[in-house]
């Protein structure tokens, strides 16, 4: 890829963040104190490598000489890592290799997790802060109302699958099969074992 | 039959004493609008290719930067930042006219104190050997009357590990691109340089200039020649622009 073209990603990621972090001063705060190191982020397909220099901004780039650590991994790596809530357990679980300071790799995962940009104060610097009050109120009960709806949706689709077409199970149903299916494995290594001792006594006489 | 040596000022041939004068009448003619123009011949690209530039710079608090070339001082306002009160930037130019905007411009954004500003020649540096951690020269070489000279002198006063990145305008492979490149240099370009500065010769000469520049391997070469190991160039805009990175051994 063009080097041009990585530039204007970087610059307007850059520009993003930083705007970002502005709203919240407390991510701001805790990401300055990582200063000066570099954590790369190797992306290995599409092959791309981003250097990330904490400081008073966050600076992106595609050259550096030398990360604190480096963070290795598939696209879908990172990007399921960005839509997961708590982003220190789920980097723990991810396919993404970390190198070098794990402290700081995490450091930026718990920061970005706590991240909660204030809104209305970005819509204020814009409109002032009677129509970023107002506004501020309707996104917030735009909002609610989405998670609430996504979350009844979520619901009622599984009660849909389970109860009316008897697809899938109880959750209560697979897990008494799921301890059965233990139970027996469990037995049959006990029985295993057993005949094994046996069949070794038998060849001792 | 003459003596004098000649050199290219565009696609025209001159004496290399008159080249000199030549690119600075060019330079003062354009010097006040010369970021509205870098801007609008670009689309704000110029910006993308310094940014990337600076990358390579590897430049730390307490380091002494030249930019030479520095005009405006897009990036030595960079530098001043990156190397602090204990470090040292020197915005250099050959044109006053050019300097003399940089300096304002620097000093009106609140930059001074580790910013020195010196009118000279890349071809005589005005500085003692091995005094400088970092050179840029960022669309300047193509207008040094001898840039194998110049390129010498950057060697003579970076420190031993320095490194010297020249950002220019290059050749691209791409015929394609190269065809539209042409179409864009010779017929927009001055008629933009027509509107905004009332100047369209000086653009004229840029896209000239820029034809006349070496290309990335001979200008790689150059550098070798100069003195500077782990010669290395990065093509930016499928070539249309090279950056140049060398380290004085």
């Amino acid at each position: 890829m063009d080097h041009t073209i990585i530039q204007a990603g970087l610059a307007s990621a850059e520009l993003a963040i930083n705007k970002a972090l502005a709203y919240d001063p407390a991510v701001k705060n805790k990401l300055a104190k990582l200063a000066p190191k570099v954590l790369a982020i190797e992306i290995i397909k599409p092959k791309l490598t981003v250097y990330v220099q904490f400081g008073e901004q966050v600076s992106l780039k595609s050259h550096h000489e030398q990360s604190d650590a480096r963070l290795t991994g598939e696209l879908s790596a990172f990007l399921n890592l960005a839509s997961h809530e708590d982003k220190h357990a789920a980097l723990m679980k991810s396919d993404i290799q970390i190198q070098g300071s794990s402290q700081l790799a995490l450091g930026l995962a718990d920061a970005s997790s706590q991240l909660q940009i204030d809104w209305e104060a970005m819509i204020a610097d814009i409109t002032g802060p009677v129509v970023a009050h107002v506004l501020g109120n309707k996104i917030r009960g735009i909002s609610k109302w989405i998670q609430s709806t996504t979350q009844k949706a979520k619901d009622d689709s599984v009660e849909y699958v389970r109860d009316e077409l008897q697809l899938t199970p109880h959750k209560l149903e697979g897990e008494s099969r799921f301890s059965a299916i233990h139970k027996l494995k469990i037995d049959t290594d006990r029985l295993e074992a057993r005949m094994a001792r046996l069949n070794k006594r038998l060849q001792e006489r | 039959m003459s003596d004098d040596k000649t050199t290219h000022f565009g696609y025209k041939t001159v004496r290399e004493e008159e080249k000199q004068g030549k690119v600075a009448e060019v330079f003062h003619s354009v010097a006040a609008k010369y970021d509205v123009m870098n801007d609008l011949m670009s689309f704000g690209i110029h910006r993308l290719w310094k940014r990337f530039t600076m990358e390579f710079t590897g430049v730390r608090a307490g380091n002494k930067v030249l930019d030479i070339a520095g005009g405006t001082g897009d990036l030595a306002m960079k530098f001043s930042d990156l190397v602090g009160p204990t470090g040292k930037v020197v915005l250099a130019d050959i044109n006053d006219s050019m300097l003399k905007v940089g300096r304002d411009r620097l000093l009106d954004k609140g930059y001074s104190g580790n910013i020195e500003f010196v009118q000279c020649n890349a071809q005589y540096l005005p500085f003692e050997d091995n005094s400088f951690d970092v050179i840029t020269m960022a669309f300047g070489l193509r207008n040094v009357t001898d840039k194998d000279m110049a390129l010498r002198e950057f060697n003579r006063v970076l420190k031993p590990g320095g490194r010297l990145l020249v950002l220019e305008f290059s050749k691209t492979k791409n015929p394609l691109l190269s065809k539209a490149y042409d179409l864009y240099s010779f017929s927009a370009l001055p008629i933009m340089g027509k509107l905004i500065t009332n100047d369209s010769e000086s653009y004229r000469y840029l896209a000239e200039s820029i034809r006349m520049h070496p290309d990335q391997e001979t200008l790689k070469g150059m550098f070798s020649e100069a003195g500077f190991a782990n010669c290395e160039y990065h093509n930016l805009t499928g070539g249309i622009v090279a950056l140049h990175k060398g380290i004085k051994p």
